[in-house]
């Protein structure tokens, strides 16, 4: 079963929300009936994350940590084991509710999964 | 000879920023909230290797990205008059920060200043036509 995933470094300015970090990539939609996981990091503290899927609500806006550096698994982990269902868009919401502008890296991996009939 | 007066602390190695002397005990609790479990500088730095944002609600806003210093601490003694940081604990919203650190921003990015400088001739044209 395949496992595939996105990672980027994002500036989110003071005060603002961007709607989805994965606009616009590869993996904005589930290629595939898949099970996800999601990990961030700030490049300080302060920034919020909160993950939908295809409508549903994963997690309402949680801190994320300020470790300044590109994910690491499992260390920087915000939420795992939720699935997708083929074409469901994944949005990823990150909000900056400070004062100053921050940087956020995260990181996405999706795992095919397989329907077991009978 | 005048002997200097001297005080405990804890100061970053990377930076040179001082801390009260239990920022290891409470580790986690007053300093360094999110920050992981090995103490840390938790003091603001400026990411000169990226690009600086404008914010589109207010261009007057523009600014490199922050940063936690993240350098390591050791214990040390100060002169008495050294001044603590702002603690992250006291400054969520970088409220106090955020604007000393756009001022050392502008003093070193020359892109940064030209940018900021037309913004404020452009909103002092607008006062005046006002007026």
């Amino acid at each position: 079963m395949s496992k595939v995933g996105d990672q980027r470094l994002i500036t989110v300015g003071a005060g603002l929300v961007l709607e989805n970090a994965l606009a616009g990539r590869r993996f904005e939609r589930a290629p595939f009936l898949c099970k996800g996981a999601l990990y961030a990091t700030g490049s300080t503290v302060g920034l919020l994350a909160e993950l939908n899927i295809g409508g549903r609500s994963v997690s309402p806006a949680i801190n994320v940590n300020g470790e300044n550096r590109l994910p690491i698994v499992p260390d920087d982990l915000l939420f795992a084991d939720w699935v997708a269902q083929p074409n469901e868009l994944i949005q990823v919401t990150i909000s900056n509710p400070t004062i100053g502008d921050l940087d956020i890296a995260f990181k996405i991996e999706l795992e095919e999964q397989e329907i077991v009939e009978g | 000879m005048n002997e200097v007066k001297t005080k405990k602390a804890v100061v970053c190695q990377r930076c040179g920023c001082a801390y009260p002397p239990d920022y290891y005990e409470q580790w986690g609790r007053r300093y360094g909230r999110g920050l992981g479990p090995d103490p840390v500088c938790e003091a603001l730095r400026s990411k000169y290797d990226r690009p600086f944002t404008v914010n589109p609600n207010a261009p007057g806003r523009a600014m490199f990205p922050l940063q936690v210093c993240k350098g390591v601490m050791v214990n040390q003694d100060v002169p008495i008059d050294t001044e603590m940081m702002v603690l992250g604990v006291n400054d969520r919203m970088y409220a106090l920060r955020a604007p000393i650190m756009q001022k050392r921003q502008r003093a070193h990015s020359a892109a940064l200043d030209a940018h900021l400088t037309s913004v404020e001739t452009a909103a002092k044209k607008i006062k005046i036509v006002n007026w």
